[in-house]
C-alpha cells in the first residue's frame, strides 16, 4: 500500500485574514462616502430653507424702513419650524456713517439663522447681510 | 488499459466556492444598491434646490419691480400683477392643479416656471401659498417635492418687498 502525499496549494490563515481586512476597509470606505453624500445633500436642502428665512428677515426690515425711515422695528417670528427643524432667527442693525458713501449714512443689516442638525449633532448657521440706505 | 488522471474540481469544492461567491455577491450588491439609492436621492434634492433658487430669483425680480401686486381674493394660489393704478391686470402668477407654477399674461400663452416633475402645494390646509401685507410685502410659503416622492418633500418660506411705488 503506498500513500502518496500530494502537496496542494491553499490559503493560509493569515492570508485569509488579510484579504478579509482589505475587503472590510473597502466596504467601510464606500459606506462612508455614501453616508457623506446623503448628509451633504440634506445640508444643502436645509441651507436653502435657511436662506429663504434669512431673506424674509431682510425683506421685513426693508419694509419697516420703507414705512418709517427713522425706525427699523420690524416684526418677524423669532423661531420658525419647517421640515421638523426649528430655525431661530435674529437680526442686527448697525448704523454707520461715512461721508463718502450713500449720502453719509447707511445701515448694515445682518440676518442670522441658526438650527440644530440632528444627523451630525451640530449647530448650523446661515448669515445674510445687506446695506440699507436713507432713501427719502 | 491505462486510466488518465485529470485535474478537476470535486463536487465539495464546487459547492464551497459557490457558497463563498454568493456570500461575496450579496455584499457587493448591497453596496451597489445603496450607492444607486444615494445617487437617486441626491439628484432629487439637487433638482429641488435648483427649482427653489430659480423660483426665488423669479419672484425677487418680479415683486421687487412690481407696480402693484395683490393676492387674488378668491384664492391664495394666485398672485395678480397690476399697472401703477392697480386697475389693469398685467400678469397672473399661479399654482395650477397639477402643482406647477405658471405665469400668464392677459393676451399671451401661459409659461411654466417649474419643471414637470416638481410639485408645489400649500404646506397645510391653514397656510396659504401667497399672503400680502398692505400690498407692499408678499409672503410665499409652499411645499415642494419631486412628484410622487414624499421623502424629497421640503417646506419653504420667504417674502419679497415691492421696491417701486
Amino acid at each position: 500500500m503506498s500513500v502518496s502525499n500530494t502537496k496542494k496549494r491553499a490559503f493560509g490563515l493569515i492570508e485569509v485574514m488579510t484579504a478579509l481586512t482589505v475587503m472590510i476597509v473597502v466596504i467601510g470606505a464606500v459606506a462612508t462616502v455614501t453616508r457623506q453624500s446623503i448628509l451633504t445633500a440634506q445640508n444643502a436642502k436645509d441651507s436653502i430653507v435657511a436662506a429663504g428665512l434669512a431673506q424674509d428677515v431682510i425683506e421685513q426690515v426693508t419694509l419697516a424702513r420703507n414705512e418709517n425711515p427713522q425706525s427699523f422695528e420690524s416684526t418677524f417670528t423669532p423661531t420658525q419650524t419647517l421640515n421638523n427643524i426649528e430655525y431661530s432667527r435674529e437680526v442686527t442693525i448697525d448704523r454707520k456713517t461715512d461721508d463718502m458713501l450713500y449720502g453719509g449714512e447707511y445701515w448694515e443689516v445682518k440676518a442670522s439663522i441658526n438650527w440644530y442638525d440632528s444627523q451630525t449633532n451640530s449647530n448650523k448657521n446661515y448669515t445674510l447681510k445687506t446695506i440699507l440706505t436713507k432713501w427719502q | 488499459m491505462a486510466i488518465k488522471k485529470q485535474k478537476a474540481f470535486t463536487l465539495l469544492e464546487l459547492l464551497l466556492s459557490s457558497a463563498l461567491f454568493v456570500s461575496a455577491m450579496v455584499g457587493v450588491i448591497a453596496v451597489v444598491s445603496s450607492s444607486v439609492s444615494t445617487i437617486s436621492q441626491t439628484l432629487k434634492v439637487k433638482n429641488i434646490n435648483s427649482t427653489l433658487r430659480n423660483v426665488n430669483e423669479y419672484f425677487a425680480g418680479e415683486i421687487h419691480n412690481a407696480k402693484c401686486v395683490k393676492v387674488a381674493d378668491e384664492s391664495a394660489y394666485i398672485l395678480n400683477f397690476y399697472d401703477s393704478n392697480c386697475i389693469n391686470l398685467e400678469k397672473v402668477v399661479y399654482v395650477n392643479k397639477s402643482g406647477r407654477l405658471v405665469e400668464k399674461p392677459p393676451s399671451s400663452e401661459e409659461q411654466y416656471l417649474t419643471p414637470e416633475n416638481i410639485t408645489i402645494t400649500n404646506i397645510d390646509e391653514n397656510t396659504p401659498v401667497f399672503v400680502s401685507k398692505d400690498d407692499l410685502l408678499v409672503e410665499v410659503k409652499f411645499n415642494i417635492s419631486v412628484s410622487g416622492d414624499e421623502v424629497s418633500s421640503t417646506d419653504y418660506m420667504t417674502s419679497f418687498t415691492r421696491r417701486l411705488w
